[in-house]
């Protein structure tokens, strides 16, 4: 109990005082614009990327990760930015008052609606996170099982002894998160609170783009709400994956990169570094959203800043925070790619592709390049996804889940307003008036990148990645219905605020149910003691196909290990082949050791999945003090046959010669 | 005029739109009643308490463990207790209990020195010393090896010379929770899958002998009909209760045959034909017409 409160103290203040450094360092780097969304927006940023470098700095140069170094550090490097930048202070509270004040000057029922919603699906979404465990199949197939290993290795060695390749080649920025919350309560209960971060964080990012270009505060929160409330955000708000991060770190860099072609001033860059930087480290997909941000923003930055080309004070200026930009970069998600180019030998490591997921085999696989450039060449993904594009859009084929199989997660508020603001936003290039608002460089990016990725990116999941899309053009949609005078008739605005409030009120009750579980079970589940409170209990994945073992699994002390087949041969139809996909961390506390047995060392297998034990098998369980086997790679299990192993329950075997 | 018409196609669409969602994707809305319905459902979980002489010691939260005994009426669950209640316990065994659902149960002890246990009508629970884990594994083993049998011989050393198998049935399943994730198998009981249309047993018979075979099975049709041929006399009793039984997500319709068998010595066949059978399961069983949850056996003569 005392050490419990301890640790809530610890992670408060070491929090607390993350975010006031990144708050201070946001104003002096804002401190010619007096915009509330944007300092928050620079703010959020920074604190991610502060908890990056804290991470990885320790686990990879120091080699010294734990319960004690993490805070420590980040307590330094919070106390250094205060003391540095000790004379920028820009009260919080004060500005957000006078924020208040104007969004909620009038009588605006629809708006205390929308804030009533907002409040309980935050509420919700925060009792999800808290008491519900994280869910999604590769979540505990990649995401979450490196952050074991850093916890239990107390460092981040380079490469990990793992079955599921894909790990050692991808940026792992968003599992660097996870750690972070775990590792100052030790338990994995807030593991999934950097993506609900991340999406809380997209309301002043939205708010900030729309204001940027001119929309009246109580619009642009409501639009903000409504981009909040996007199935797509709202699913994966609660997950430990990364998309979220990729788009609304993508809009935020966005965001920076228009305000300095708004302002000129280069520090605005070093704010797009750090956005940009966070989203490398998330996502290997992520070099190609940069590259069409900073195509798009050259040619703008040419129009509309031409002094920086041609001014030799003003390109010096540039040049300095381009540098001090790469640098940014370098340290917030430079580690995965270097990683990658000196293990690997190419910038996307053991990735098949730096595009797709599906994680193809190393040696069969030309340079990123060609890859990329044969890809483009073929126009049969641009094909079906153009056939696609409909009942994705309107998400009916599928139910709604955070993996988003077969649907986009785009919601009604994007069939309502992101489609015409799509037409909108292609007629924006043909027009001067349109080409010349802040929000440009957003809508063309977007506009542009999401036909640029219809060539190379098609599968089940493939929106996933795509959410960028209805964020920026609903935001669109409220600033070009401002601007176009449609909000001065109450009738379009009568029209306007009923379609958000039923487009937040769908959102809110289709997702209200955690349906990704065993929904019989859900009283049980959360009157259960904190400890059985497991992911192995209760996540649908985990219980359907092997129920005995996970149930099992959750009483058997978690000092004893447990051993697992991998293999990239497949043993019967429809199973994963290229990785062994399953989870074997089934305690919060990440205190159970997994070994992975490659499968020709150990086994002799028949094709039918029916295997003999290797006399090396025993010499290793012995020497590790093994005596749980688990034979089932993804979740059909080998059969073992050996008098030493008998089989607990389908697919669990118990080593009696472990004695 | 024409910005006035522009902004009435404007908002007009975006109604249009949003409408056009809603009904593409009303099934989601039923979804959402159904999940509200399994949530309401669901029941708490079990709370245990350990009381020495009144006293309570130890006390946790019980889930489901989907682990039956052999029978298929109890659920196994495994309770660790730090070593010093486990010693205390084992010392004062006689004044111990374990409280289940304000249910006062007596504790005794098993061939195990690292473990004690408590039986009420639908659990056994163990209580381990804190890190056992062979006892554990064994008293499943021990278990599952016996629950795999679904033949029952009511004449004592019957079974030592009759042995049944069949090509047609699947594995053992079962029993499942009510609560159990796959709503199509919620409550059923220990039990094959029979498939259809046609099906036969294989008995082994080590010799010339009358037995009186009932077959137990639940069927997905209230008129299903089933016919049985072989070297068999002909049917006795068809026994066909009239009350479905709400097994979950399953409607399945208990039905019990009785017939005798003439069996001979070495290889009999009974030949079975059902009247209807439902579509593939699941891959490997397809045509599923029956799932037999017991098959009894007596000597006839």
């Amino acid at each position: 109990m005392l050490t419990g409160l301890l640790n809530g103290l610890v992670f408060l203040l070491v929090n607390g005082l993350v975010v006031f450094s990144s708050w201070r360092l946001a104003s002096y780097l804002l401190r010619d614009n007096q915009s509330l969304s944007l300092r928050m927006v620079a703010a959020g940023i920074l604190s991610f990327a502060h908890i990056t470098v804290v991470v990885l700095l320790l686990g990879v140069v120091a080699r010294y990760l734990n319960a004690l170094s993490v805070p420590v550090l980040s307590l330094l490097i919070s106390a250094t930015i205060l003391f540095i930048c000790r004379t920028y202070r820009h009260p919080f509270i004060a500005s957000a008052r006078q924020a208040f004040a104007e969004t909620f000057f009038s009588r605006d029922y629809f708006l205390y609606v929308i804030v009533f919603l907002l409040f309980i699906q935050v509420i919700v979404l925060l009792f999800k996170v808290v008491w519900l465990p994280p869910h999604i199949w590769d979540v505990f197939v990649y995401h979450l099982p490196p952050a074991v290993e850093w916890f239990q290795q107390g460092y981040m060695p380079p490469v990990l002894d793992t079955t599921v390749n894909r790990i050692n080649g991808a940026p792992l920025g968003m599992t660097v998160l996870a750690y972070w919350f775990f590792i100052f309560f030790r338990d994995d209960m807030l593991v999934e609170m950097p993506m609900l971060l991340w999406a809380l964080l997209l309301g002043p990012v939205s708010i900030a783009v729309m204001r940027q270009s001119g929309l009246p505060r109580s619009w642009s929160f409501k639009f903000a709400v409504l981009i909040f409330f996007l199935p797509i955000v709202i699913m994966q708000a609660v997950t430990v994956k990364d998309h979220l991060g990729l788009n609304v770190g993508f809009i935020a860099g966005l965001l920076f990169l228009a305000e300095f072609l708004k302002e000129g001033k280069p520090r605005l860059l070093l704010l797009a570094a750090a956005a940009f930087g966070l989203m490398l480290g998330y996502k290997i997909a992520a070099p190609i959203h940069i590259l069409m941000a900073l195509l798009v923003f050259s040619v703008l930055l040419w129009f509309r800043q031409r002094s920086f080309f041609t001014d030799s004070q003003h390109r010096l200026a540039l040049l300095k925070a381009a540098a001090a930009s790469a640098v940014i970069v370098l340290l917030v998600s430079g580690y995965w790619y270097l990683r990658n180019l000196l293990v690997y030998g190419r910038l996307h490591g053991a990735y098949g592709t730096t595009l797709s997921e599906a994680g193809e085999s190393l040696a069969n696989d030309g340079g990123a390049v060609d890859k990329v450039l044969s890809i483009f060449a073929n126009s049969g993904l641009f094909r079906t996804n153009l056939t696609e594009l409909f009942p994705r859009i309107f998400d009916y084929k599928f139910a709604y889940g955070a993996d988003l199989v077969g649907i986009s997660g785009y919601g009604p508020q994007f069939a309502a307003f992101g489609l015409l603001a799509l037409l909108v936003a292609i007629g924006a290039f043909f027009n001067t008036r349109l080409r010349k608002q802040p929000i440009f460089l957003l809508s063309s990016v977007a506009v542009l990148l999401f036909v640029a990725l219809m060539f190379v990116n098609f599968n089940i999941n493939s929106y996933r990645i795509l959410s960028f899309f209805p964020m920026v053009l609903i935001a669109y949609a409220g600033v070009q219905l401002f601007h176009s005078e449609f909000l001065e008739k109450k009738w379009i605005r009568l029209i306007t605020n009923n379609i958000i409030v039923l487009s937040i009120s769908w959102s809110f009750l289709t997702l209200l149910s955690p349906h990704y579980t065993n929904l019989p079970r859900l009283n049980e589940f959360i009157s259960l003691d904190q400890e059985s409170r497991t992911s192995a209990n209760y996540t649908s994945w985990f219980v359907r196909p092997r129920p005995e073992l996970y149930r099992l699994m959750d009483v058997i002390p978690v000092t004893e290990p447990i051993a697992h087949v991998a293999h990239r041969q497949s043993y019967s139809a429809g199973e994963v082949g290229s990785d062994t996909w399953q989870y074997l961390y089934m305690d919060r506390h990440w205190q159970r050791k997994t070994y992975g047995l490659h499968l020709p060392e150990y086994f002799d297998c028949q094709d039918n999945g029916h295997c003999k034990t290797k006399p090396v098998l025993k010499t290793f369980l012995r020497e590790n003090k093994i005596t749980l086997l688990s034979s089932c790679k993804a979740n059909r299990c080998l059969d073992i046959e050996d008098g030493k192993l008998l089989e607990i329950v389908p697919g669990l075997y118990y080593f009696l010669g472990g004695e | 005029m024409r910005s006035q018409l522009i902004k009435f196609v404007v908002a007009g669409a975006s109604v249009l739109l949003m409408a056009v969602y809603f009904f593409m994707n009303q099934h989601k809305l039923e979804t959402l009643s159904g999940d509200w319905a399994d949530i309401s459902a669901g029941e708490v979980a079990s709370g245990v308490q350990l009381m020495l002489a009144g006293q309570l010691v130890f006390q946790q939260r019980l889930k489901d463990s989907e682990i039956f005994d052999k029978e298929g009426v109890r659920q196994i669950y495994f309770l660790h207790l730090p070593k010093s209640i486990f010693a205390r316990t084992k010392a004062e065994i006689k004044v111990a209990s374990l409280v289940i659902d304000q249910q006062d149960i007596a504790l005794s002890g098993t061939s195990n020195k690292a473990a004690l246990l408590a039986v009420t009508a639908d659990k056994r629970v163990y209580l381990l010393e804190e890190g056992e884990l062979k006892y554990m594994m064994t008293v499943i083993w021990n278990e599952r090896l016996q629950a795999g049998n679904f033949i029952l011989c009511v004449t004592k050393g019957l079974c030592d010379s009759i042995s049944i198998t069949s090509n047609h049935w699947g594995p053992m399943q079962g029993p499942f929770l009510d609560s159990d994730i796959i709503p199509g198998r919620r409550g059923m009981p220990k039990g094959r899958w029979v498939t259809g249309p046609r099906a036969t047993l294989d008995i082994q018979s080590a010799k010339q002998q009358k037995v009186l075979v009932q077959i137990n099975l639940l069927s997905e049709f209230p008129d299903q009909e089933l016919s049985l041929r072989g070297v068999v006399a002909p049917l006795q009793t068809v026994n066909a209760d009239s009350d479905p039984l709400d097994a979950g997500g399953r409607l399945l319709y208990p039905v019990v045959y009785v017939v005798h068998l003439n069996l001979q010595p070495g290889a009999n066949k009974l030949d079975m034909t059902f009247s209807k059978w439902s579509g593939p399961e699941s891959k490997g069983v397809n045509n599923l017409a029956a799932y037999f949850t017991a098959i009894g056996l007596k000597q006839a003569d």
